[in-house]
C-alpha cells in the first residue's frame, strides 16, 4: 500500500530548529528500538509522552498522533502495538516534507 | 507616572524544560514575541540561575528527570513568594493540577500547545504579577496617595491637577466606594487653598434641621436647644474648601439656602441677622443621577448648574481592573506600615482571583477584602482560599434591610445626642418622639446620654 507523503507547514521563524528536531526524532527511533528489545516499556512510554508534547507544537501533528498511540501501547506493555507504532513513526520520519511558510 | 525617559524593561521569563527541543521552541516563540528569555534544562539549573536571571515569570515543565516541576515551583516560591509561575505538562493528573493550584501557579498549559496559547497564558500570568514601579501612577497629597495604572484614571488625575489650580466649583460623580472624598481632598491639597481648612460633610447622614445648623451655624437661642453660638461649616471652611458629599440627598429647602451662599458668597447663621462673607471653594459629590432628579423636580436646576461647573466622573473599579494590582500593593504597604497582621503578599493565584472579582462595592470593598486577609492570615503569603472566602463573605455580607435600618437609627440617635450635648428632651423633640419613646430607643441601642455630655458645647 502506498503511503501519502506527510507535508508539514512550519513557521519560517523556526526553520533553523527543524533539522535538529527531526534528527533528534531519528535518534529517538533508534533508541526506542533498543528499549523495545529490552521490553523497557516504562522508558518507552516516557519517550512517547515527550515526543507527543513537542511534535504538534512544532507542527508535526501526525507524529504527535503516532507518539500518543506509542505511549498507550507502551503503557499497556503491548510489544506488538509498540512495534507497529514504531513502524509508522519510521515511515513518517523518513517521508515527511517540510514547507516553511 | 514614572519618567518617560526611563527605558521600558521587557518582561524576563525563565523557561525550564528538560526536553531540549521543546525548550528551544518555546524560547524562540517567546523571544520573537519580545520577551527576554533565560532557558534552563532542568530544575537544578533553574534554581541556580534564579538569582542571576531575576525573572518576572517562571514557566516550567512538570515532569523532569532531575526535579519534579512542582518541587521546583515550591522552592521558587519559598525564595520569592510573589514571583508568578506557570506549569506546562503533557501528562499531568488531577493531583498534580490540585497541587499546582495549591502552590499558587498562575497558569497551567497542557502539551502540546500552540504559540498563541503560550503567549496568551504568559501575558495573563504577567498581568497578574505585581506591576513594576514605573507603571504605577501616584498622586501624592497631604491626605494620602492616589495610586492608579489605568488610562481612565490617568486622564481623571490629569483633570484633577488642572482643576485644582483654579477656583471652579467641582461636582464629583461616581458609584459608592469609588473614592470621591479622596479625589475631593486631592483637589484641595493640590490647590492654592491647601493651607486652609478642608471641611467635609455627608448630606445624607443628618436630618434637615441638624444639617442646616451644621452648614450655616446658629446663634445662641436660635431654636430650642441652641444654648450657645455655633459656627457653621461654610464659615469653618473660609479660605479653604467645603466638600458636600451625597448632595443629592439634601432636602429641597436647604438646597435653596446653599444656592444663596453660592450666589452671594455669604452665609447667614440660623437666627442671625448679619450675613458673613466667606471665600469657600465648593466640591460636591453624589452617586445619584442628578439630571434625572432635576427633571423629577427633586433637585433644584439652578443649584445643579451652580455646582456642576466642572464635572468629574470617577469610573467604577470594574472599568479599570488594571488598577487592582496597583491598589493591592498600596493597601498591603499601608497595612504593613500600620503593623497589621503578618501577611505581606498575595499568592499569584490569589492575586488573579482578586483581579477577576467584580467588586460592586468598588475600592472600599477591595480595601476591606485586603485588610481582612492581612489580619486573618497566619502566613506571610495570603493564599487563594482565603481570598475566595473573603470575597464570598463580602458578597454575602450585605446587611438585611432591618440590620441596615437598625445601624442607621443608631447613628442618627448618636448624632442627635452629640448635637444636643446629650439633652434627651431636645433630642427627642428633634426626632419627633416623646421622651419615653426616645428612652426606649436609647435602651435598644445601648446609648447613654451622659456619655455625650462630655463634649464641649
Amino acid at each position: 500500500m502506498e503511503t501519502a507523503v506527510p507535508i508539514v507547514a512550519v513557521d519560517a521563524d523556526l526553520a533553523d530548529l527543524i533539522p535538529r528536531y527531526l534528527n533528534n526524532r531519528q535518534a529517538d527511533l533508534i533508541f526506542a528500538g533498543k528499549l523495545l528489545a529490552n521490553r523497557d516499556f516504562w522508558l518507552l512510554a516516557g519517550m512517547a509522552h515527550r515526543i507527543r508534547g513537542s511534535a504538534a507544537s512544532y507542527g508535526f501533528d501526525g507524529l504527535g498522533e503516532i507518539a500518543q498511540a506509542l505511549g498507550s501501547a507502551a503503557d499497556a506493555q503491548d510489544a506488538e502495538g509498540v512495534e507497529a507504532c514504531l513502524h509508522d513513526y519510521e515511515v513518517f520520519i523518513r517521508s515527511v516534507r517540510v514547507e516553511y511558510v | 507616572m514614572g519618567s518617560d525617559a526611563e527605558p521600558k524593561q521587557l518582561p524576563r521569563i525563565l523557561l525550564v524544560d528538560d526536553d531540549a527541543d521543546h525548550l528551544a521552541l518555546c524560547a524562540r516563540w517567546l523571544t520573537l514575541a519580545g520577551y527576554q528569555v533565560d532557558s534552563a534544562a532542568g530544575g537544578t539549573a533553574a534554581l541556580a540561575s534564579l538569582e542571576r536571571a531575576r525573572p518576572d515569570l517562571v514557566v516550567s515543565d512538570l515532569v523532569m528527570d532531575d526535579m519534579n516541576g512542582l518541587r521546583l515551583l515550591s522552592e521558587i516560591h519559598r525564595q520569592d513568594p510573589v514571583l508568578p509561575t506557570m506549569v506546562m505538562s503533557g501528562k499531568a493528573g488531577v493531583p498534580d493540577a490540585l497541587e499546582a493550584a495549591h502552590l499558587g501557579v498562575s497558569g497551567f498549559l497542557e502539551k502540546p500547545f500552540s504559540k498563541d496559547a503560550l503567549l496568551e497564558a504568559v501575558a495573563k500570568a504577567l498581568d497578574f504579577a505585581p506591576p513594576p514601579a514605573h507603571a504605577i501612577g501616584r498622586l501624592e497629597t497631604a491626605s494620602g496617595d492616589l495610586v492608579y495604572r489605568s488610562a481612565v484614571m490617568q486622564e481623571l488625575i490629569g483633570r484633577v491637577q488642572r482643576v485644582a489650580a483654579g477656583t471652579s466649583t467641582v461636582m464629583l460623580s461616581g458609584e459608592t466606594g469609588t473614592g470621591k472624598e479622596l479625589i475631593a481632598r486631592a483637589i484641595h491639597d493640590l490647590s492654592p487653598r491647601r493651607a486652609k481648612p478642608f471641611v467635609g460633610i455627608n448630606c445624607s447622614a443628618l436630618p434637615e434641621q441638624l444639617l442646616e445648623s451644621e452648614l450655616f451655624g446658629h446663634e445662641k437661642g436660635a431654636f430650642t436647644g441652641a444654648t450657645s453660638r455655633h459656627t457653621g461649616l461654610f464659615q469653618a471652611a473660609d479660605g479653604g474648601s467645603i466638600f458636600l458629599d451625597e448632595i443629592g440627598d439634601m432636602p429641597l429647602a436647604l438646597q435653596a439656602k446653599v444656592l444663596r451662599v453660592l450666589q452671594d458668597f455669604a452665609v447667614r447663621p440660623v437666627g442671625g441677622l448679619q450675613a458673613v462673607a466667606i471665600d469657600v471653594r465648593v466640591i460636591s459629590a453624589t452617586h445619584k443621577d442628578l439630571p434625572q432628579m432635576v427633571a423629577d423636580k427633586q433637585f433644584r436646576e439652578d443649584l445643579y448648574y451652580r455646582l456642576n461647573v466642572v464635572p468629574l466622573h470617577i469610573p467604577p473599579l470594574r472599568q479599570r481592573a488594571e488598577d487592582i494590582p496597583v491598589l493591592l500593593e498600596h493597601f498591603l504597604k499601608r497595612l504593613a506600615e500600620r503593623g497589621e497582621g503578618m501577611a505581606r503578599h498575595f499568592a499569584p493565584d490569589a492575586r488573579a482571583a482578586l483581579i477577576q472579582a467584580p467588586f460592586p462595592g468598588n475600592i472600599r470593598q477591595l480595601q476591606n477584602v485586603v485588610e481582612r486577609c492581612v489580619v486573618l492570615s497566619n502566613s506571610p503569603v495570603i493564599p487563594k482560599s482565603m481570598v475566595v472566602e473573603a470575597l464570598q463573605d463580602q458578597a454575602a455580607g450585605m446587611p438585611s434591610l432591618d440590620d441596615a435600618k437598625h445601624a442607621f437609627e443608631r447613628r442618627y440617635i448618636a448624632s442627635l445626642l452629640r448635637a444636643t450635648n446629650g439633652n434627651v428632651s431636645i433630642a427627642a423633640k428633634i426626632a419627633g418622639r416623646n421622651r419615653t419613646e426616645f428612652y426606649n430607643l436609647l435602651a435598644r441601642h445601648g446609648l447613654q446620654p451622659e456619655s455625650f455630655r462630655q463634649r464641649g458645647g
